[in-house]
């Protein structure tokens, strides 16, 4: 019985690692084939737009971040509460030179309790649009965003998260393909939870609110193996610990194999896999983030010329 | 018993090996990315912009090209030099190509690579000034399964025989995605292929019309409207006629018009409301749509377009 | 001798447009778009500078009034991207930028308005 137990574990676990593994190689190379096409970088893509629907930033880098795209049909929406931030609010107002628009909602969406709408009287910032609203849940926030929104895709974002460079770029090869409204939803789960969602889609789901993703048709969603988002704040753990455990788990390993011992091998075989595989996927994901891992190779004879 | 847990063992500890050599390879090249890679792109560049600038049209030597992953780092090199510039020597490029055998190196590249990766050796070879022998060779990748292999080995037959592109695109079977038509649209930028956009709008081929509808939105072309109208208009495919309406306002034409109206008619009521916010964007006024859409969407066009004036009150 | 200064994250496009200006007689500096392009600014008072993106000025970090001292119409400010949109154009000429060029670039035109533009501002 044991024995059955621990042969499932291992084929679990080689099972989970290659579920793992293959798909972020894969996309890795999707994203590097995305980083050759120009062409998107250039407004000839058609009307493909995408609205970043923001829902409790409080932080003015984090909007410069979203403003950063290269990507020209996109849009930032943010929703705030004037009554309740009060310095931030006016902080977005004097940096963005924003000015009071009339507000009129719009039947597509379930919308209440907007005060007022603000944008930019300066073109260059004619991508941000300041919602003043109520606050509420994260859902509602996004409803009333995506009431204001101009474009037909739009992707819900939540405080501390920043978007990485090229992501509409390459969110565009994926939203062009097929006829329109062969995607409706467009998800990842790698380095923070994103979603790319088709604005008819989620307007025949009633709008935002709880479990809308399940009434988009499953034909019409799809998983990406890529991050999109990633945190600041996010520090790795000390490699000195990490070192210890590993060297640790490969001395039990050999140990269980050098007196027989069976079952513990195939148990911390299965536990080195997943281990491994978690590793590889963190370069992975490291990699098609762009962050580089330190050089430590000598350069110094091809520097000079 | 105990052999099934040895048969186990033996297939977890091969997983680990093979997902620890992966892990090596990966950091490996993580490495040579950040340090040896970039200087040697760095490298390989200057020598190249040497030899463009020096105009003697001698074929420059490359140092270190027997290393690993040097050839590619040269021909990624060249290739992004073609993207990003126009009026270049082709044929010092077309020299280097050749004498260091980039085109057949990505060749067999191609030949043993899947998917993503192998679209990706056909990118490289699409921006390159490739030999004669190489656009035959990519009539098998044509019909591949993955849409980015096909259309990247398209392009490397147009960008090697320009003067049979025409042909070519339109017998791509697979109508063009948007980045597609983009990637086109960057490739004609070059100066790759002087196009007049007539043919295209006029084509019979969908794909044609994408491109040459593509050519007079970035260009800002009115004298096209004459025949958008009739895209509009006539017995076309479906997308065409909405694409069309799209450019007409792209060039800001006046829309009251019998085609626009007939053309309208037939959207369903997201692709309107999607047209209405993309006219609210190119500052159509409110009159405009009155006489196109009824009174209930003109509320919803209001909405839009009062969300961009001041509020005096 | 003038000072140019290219910024951009893309350290290929940088190169390009460096090694494109390699035979003007000018001092040629590098820099990421970030903080190191504010950084070289504050220090150095350069005659021109070569951005090879947008957003640095729609992202609300002000970045002409940081490159351009208050009353000075230096440094000139070239922009070079891959966009072509009218207002994305507009947009860069109302915030400052003197000269908008998009990719793909001619590298002997780019090195001619950049020379002209030096001769121009008596440099």
């Amino acid at each position: 019985m044991i024995a059955a137990v621990v042969c499932f574990v291992s084929l679990a676990a080689v099972a989970g690692a290659c579920w793992l593994v293959l798909p972020l190689l894969r996309a890795r190379n999707k994203r590097l084939l995305a980083a050759r096409m120009f062409g998107t970088s250039c407004d000839a893509s058609g009307t493909i737009g995408f609205s970043l629907l923001c829902s409790g930033v409080r932080r003015l880098s984090q909007i410069e971040n979203l403003l950063s795209s290269e990507y020209v049909r996109s849009e930032v929406v943010v929703v705030a509460d004037a009554s309740l931030r009060r310095a931030f609010f006016e902080s977005l107002i004097a940096r963005y030179r924003m000015i009071r628009v009339e507000y009129l909602p719009s039947d597509e969406f379930p919308v209440q309790h907007v005060r007022s709408m603000w944008r930019s009287r300066r073109r260059c910032f004619r991508r941000l649009v300041l919602l003043d609203r109520s606050e509420d849940t994260s859902a509602d926030d996004w409803n009333a965003a995506a009431s204001v929104a101009s474009y037909d895709w739009l992707i819900p974002v939540r405080d501390g998260q920043y978007l990485l460079p090229g992501v509409l770029e390459r969110l565009s090869v994926e939203a062009g393909q097929g006829h329109p409204g062969a995607v409706g939803a467009l998800r990842s789960w790698v380095g923070g939870s994103f979603a790319l969602l088709s604005r008819d889609a989620v307007a025949a789901a009633g709008g935002f609110g709880p479990g809308f993703l399940r009434k988009i048709p499953r034909h019409a969603r799809r998983w990406l193996w890529e991050p999109f988002f990633y945190r600041p704040e996010f520090r790795r753990g000390s490699s000195r610990w990490r070192f210890l455990g590993v060297a640790a788990l490969g001395c039990a390993i050999f140990a269980a194999l050098w007196y027989g011992w069976w079952v513990l091998a195939a148990l911390l075989l299965a536990g080195a896999v997943v281990l491994c595989a978690v590793a590889c996927a963190g370069l992975l994901l490291a990699d098609m983030a762009g962050r580089k891992v330190p050089c430590k190779i000598d350069v110094k004879n091809f520097t000079e010329w | 018993m105990n052999l099934l847990l040895i048969i186990c063992a033996v297939c977890s500890g091969a997983a680990v090996v093979g997902l620890s050599v992966l892990w090596v390879v990966e950091t490996l090249k993580a490495r040579r990315q950040g340090g040896f890679r970039s200087v040697l792109q760095r490298r390989y560049l200057h020598i190249v912009m040497s030899a463009l600038y020096s105009g003697r049209g001698a074929v420059p030597r490359f140092p270190m090209l027997r290393r690993v992953g040097s050839r590619l780092v040269l021909a990624e090199t060249l290739a992004g030099v073609v993207s990003m510039t126009y009026g270049l020597d082709v044929g010092l490029l077309r020299q280097v190509v050749a004498r260091y055998g980039l085109d057949r190196w990505l060749l067999r590249r191609v030949r043993f690579a899947q998917g993503y990766r192998r679209a990706r050796y056909l990118a490289l070879l699409a921006v390159l000034p490739v030999g004669e022998g190489i656009p035959p060779r990519m009539a098998r990748y044509g019909r591949s399964r993955n849409r980015y292999v096909r259309f990247f080995a398209l392009m490397t037959r147009v960008s090697a025989e320009p003067l049979a592109a025409l042909r070519r695109l339109a017998d791509h079977a697979v109508p063009f995605s948007d980045t597609e038509v983009a990637e086109i649209m960057t490739w004609l930028r070059r100066g790759a292929l002087p196009v007049a956009y007539e043919p295209l709008v006029a084509s019979p081929s969908f794909n044609l019309r994408r491109v040459g509808l593509c050519v007079v939105r970035q260009f800002g072309i009115e004298e096209a409207e004459p025949l958008l109208l009739r895209l509009l208009d006539g017995e076309e495919p479906y997308a065409s006629g909405t694409e069309a309406l799209f450019t007409l306002c792209a060039l800001h034409r006046p829309l009251v018009r019998r085609e626009v109206s007939r053309c309208v008619a037939r959207l369903s009521p997201s692709q309107r409301r999607a047209l209405m916010r993309y006219m609210a964007q190119c500052s159509y006024s409110p009159q405009v749509l009155s006489r196109l859409f009824d009174d209930s969407e003109s509320a919803y066009y209001d909405t839009i377009v009062r969300s961009y004036k001041r509020c005096l009150v | 001798m003038p000072r140019i200064l290219i910024a951009s994250d893309d350290e290929f496009a940088r190169e390009l447009v460096r090694l494109a200006l390699a035979g003007v007689d000018a001092e040629v500096r590098c820099a990421g778009c970030g903080a190191e392009l504010e950084r070289l600014c504050a220090r150095v008072l350069f005659d021109m500078v070569i951005v090879l993106r947008t957003a640095p000025f729609f992202c609300g970090r002000e970045l002409i009034g940081r490159l351009r001292p208050e009353g000075l119409r230096r440094p000139v400010v070239y922009v070079l991207s891959w966009q072509q949109c009218e207002q994305t154009v507009l947009a860069l000429l109302e915030c400052g930028v003197d000269q908008y060029l998009t990719f793909p670039v001619s590298l002997q035109r780019l090195r001619a308005k950049v020379v002209s533009d030096l001769a121009v501002n008596g440099l």
